[in-house]
């Protein structure tokens, strides 16, 4: 991690994703107390953590390796936290039964972790995590081996448990679309560097950078010159077809990228406008809601997009079509110095 | 001539029934998805066909010919398994000719194959770096380098992408099915996830619990799912509980929870029979205004949690009689309409309905993929 600043919000629900490699776990490691970091402060609720072991932290925490007791069943899972910390037998048996009930695992609290499916066994380690008591909840890759069903089901509940608990909550991930489903601000991590923070709304449809428009959903990347200004769109020249976008950043240069999302580009089988771009259709996905479309333009360049199915049935592949990339969807940035395919790359 | 026969194949481990009288036929030059939950056989089923496990009954034809006592290695298959399997102390290039200098093929001859291979898998700038130096992407590639070199016709591929970022899957899937198409291979893919399955298949099959439930095109499957487990885990449905409360020539009227009354098309039906009312998400249509209050299928509700999935929005909606409905619109649409805790009508078309017998197990039993 370089340099790295980060504010979290009371009872904000915050993820942070990027790709594997770019210090998201280490993040939450030191956040935790798991790590030190070698410069810089840590503040937990205006308090210095730096030298505070992660038992004093008051942060609940779920690893990535559900880290389960083997030879405890669910019940006494959960019951480690509070009997540990010498909380009253009473309240301790509430609490855990409220979880309980939460996390709907009822039927399993006799049952011991190697028989437990993978969802239960997260959602145990979520319950355990939550009984402490802590104020703050780290979670990192909480739903990492899950199959794919169970982690759309469950994500959701993680974010409406600490919300009913009034818990803030560091989600880490690397989905951005289940980061974007639940997050109330979402940190996109590169490198050890945070590249960018904003709502979900903000990360989709207004990207800062261009690996953020890369990163969370699909995007369209065209290198493009610089024509002018003409009020407040830009004028670009993608290999000779004019086309007008909206500036995200600062343009200096005159080499630019514009980036549009797959499904703001409409799709025409006639047009009547100068505007429309001639292509024609290559491939054509169907996703189950909607219909993705692969279409190389006349002067070669390859555009996705992405149509509702029902709109999207009458399209054929080999069919010629009109594109159209409306001015306030197309956003423009500086090209960038290491060039398009390192500055987006989420390897 | 169809590449790959299953016929009533049963496995067993112990008292686990793995596979249950499972048939399946793989066309030449098909890309096939198994599409499953965790533990639902889908492994098993790559290493019957791989010839790493047997049978408990039932018969395997790979081009016509019967494998059952064939070895694995002489049914010139690629199988990649989940977690690739490389060899830690061989380098990226030695990984890939291990198989062609096995299979007595010369040193040039080996190398020669995997440099090609290397270079379709745009791993030929690592030939010499270790498996461990490389990333999560380039590992996949490697391990599918691997297999390709074989100059095995067949691909066996066990979660090839499971091991990846979401974001890199998502890449990395087209490429696989553009590799499988050049070189003319027929595939079977396994993975849990649907999204997936979905976008690179010619045909999808959906296993339960050693069962196939249902196979057919990702159009085919998405929108006549044969059962309540297909419509769920393939896209995403909303589920009402109800029974027939009337029928007539062109369809049934269904008591709802609450009284709420849902005229379908589903013809054939007998009164008081419990049923399961399945609606895609993205065929909910979600309005503030209505014209006419007394018009059919149209439920009043309030908006529980808007969610941002990416081109598309999801509302969870509250019904006023209990239900729980999501609604799907693409973001465009839905960016300013809407706010938590309004109160708005859904509308569902009868034609968009299926109608389901009711699960003898329970619905919730039904559903449960956790």
């Amino acid at each position: 991690m370089k340099n790295l600043n980060l504010q979290v919000r009371d009872g904000e629900y915050l993820c942070i994703i990027g790709p594997s490699g770019c210090g998201k776990t280490t993040l939450i490691k030191c956040i935790a107390g798991i790590i030190k970091p070698d410069e810089g402060e840590i503040y937990v609720n205006n308090k210095l953590m730096n030298n505070i072991p992660i038992q004093d932290r008051e942060i609940g925490y779920v690893f990535q390796e559900i880290a389960l007791f083997p030879h405890m069943n669910v019940y006494d899972n959960i019951c480690y936290s509070p009997l540990v910390k010498g909380w009253g037998i009473s309240r301790m048996e509430n609490i855990v039964k409220e979880m309980i009930n939460m996390m709907k695992l009822q039927d399993r609290i006799k049952d011991y972790p190697d028989a437990l499916s993978g969802g239960a066994r997260q959602k145990t380690a979520i319950a355990r995590a939550l009984v402490s008591g802590s104020r703050i909840l780290l979670l990192d890759e909480p739903l990492g081996s899950l199959d794919a069903k169970v982690r759309k089901i469950l994500r959701y509940e993680l974010r409406r448990i600490t919300k009913d608990l009034n818990l803030t909550a560091i989600h880490v991930t690397h989905d951005q679309e289940e980061a974007m489903s639940i997050a109330d601000r979402i940190a996109v991590m590169r490198g050890g560097e945070i590249v960018e923070v904003g709502t979900p709304l903000e990360l989709y449809l207004y990207p800062k950078k261009l690996f953020t428009a890369n990163f969370v959903g699909e995007a369209n990347f065209l290198i493009c010159n610089l024509m002018g200004q003409e009020g407040k769109y830009v004028k670009i020249d993608i290999n000779g077809k004019i086309l007008y976008g909206v500036p995200r950043v600062n343009l200096e240069h005159k080499r630019v990228v514009a980036v549009i999302r797959p499904e703001f580009i409409l799709m025409k089988k006639t047009s009547k406008t100068r505007d429309s771009w001639k292509g024609v259709i290559e491939r054509k996905t169907f996703l189950g809601s909607s219909i993705r479309f692969e279409i190389r333009t006349k002067d070669d360049s390859l555009l996705t997009v992405k149509k509702p199915a029902y709109e999207a049935t009458k399209f054929k592949v080999g069919e010629n079509v009109n594109l159209i990339l409306p001015r306030e969807s197309l956003l423009l940035y500086p090209y960038p110095r290491e060039g398009l395919e390192k500055a987006i790359s989420i390897e | 001539m169809p590449s790959i026969k299953l016929i009533n194949i049963t496995k067993r481990y112990g008292r686990i029934v793995a596979l249950r009288n499972l048939n399946l036929t793989v066309k030449d030059g098909e890309y096939l998805c198994v599409l499953g939950p965790t533990g639902s056989g889908k492994t098993t089923l790559l290493k019957l066909i791989a010839g790493i496990v047997k049978p408990d009954e039932g018969e395997i034809y790979i081009d016509g010919k019967l494998v059952n006592n064939v070895p694995p290695q002489e049914r010139n298959i690629a199988y990649v398994p989940q977690h690739y399997a490389l060899f830690p102390h061989l380098s990226v290039i030695d990984n890939v000719a291990f198989g062609p200098l096995s299979k007595g093929f010369s040193k040039d001859e080996a190398y020669k194959i995997s440099m090609q291979m290397l270079k379709m898998t745009r791993l030929a700038w690592r030939a010499n770096s270790f498996p461990h130096e490389l990333s999560g992407g380039m590992q996949q590639r490697l391990a599918l380098a691997r297999g390709l070199a074989s100059g095995a016709k067949i691909l066996l591929l066990d979660e090839p992408l499971g091991a990846l970022d979401a974001r890199l899957r998502v890449e990395l899937r087209y490429k696989l099915r553009e590799i499988a198409e050049k070189n003319n291979l027929t595939a079977i893919h396994v993975t849990h996830d649907q999204e997936e399955a979905m976008s690179i298949a010619d045909r999808i099959a959906i296993l339960r619990n050693g069962e196939i439930q249902q196979i057919g095109t990702p159009f085919y499957v998405y929108n006549e799912p044969k059962n309540i487990f297909v419509a769920h885990f393939v896209g995403e449905a909303n589920f009402f509980e109800g029974f027939i409360a009337e029928v007539d020539l062109h369809g049934s009227w269904i008591q709802l929870r609450n009284g709420f009354i849902l005229r379908t098309n589903e013809i054939g039906k007998k009164i008081g029979e419990r049923v399961v009312v399945m609606i895609r998400e993205e065929k909910v249509r979600v309005t503030k205004r209505v014209r006419r209050r007394e018009e059919t299928n149209l439920f009043p509700g309030t908006i529980k949690d808007i969610s941002l999935l990416g081109d598309f929005l999801s509302y969870s909606i509250l019904l006023d009689n209990g239900d729980r409905v999501n609604s799907r619109i693409p973001t465009i649409m839905g960016m300013k309409r809407f706010k938590v805790g309004e109160k708005v009508y859904v509308r569902l078309k009868p034609e968009d309905l299926r109608v389901y017998p009711y699960p003898p197990m329970g619905l919730y039993r039904e559903l449960e993929v956790i």
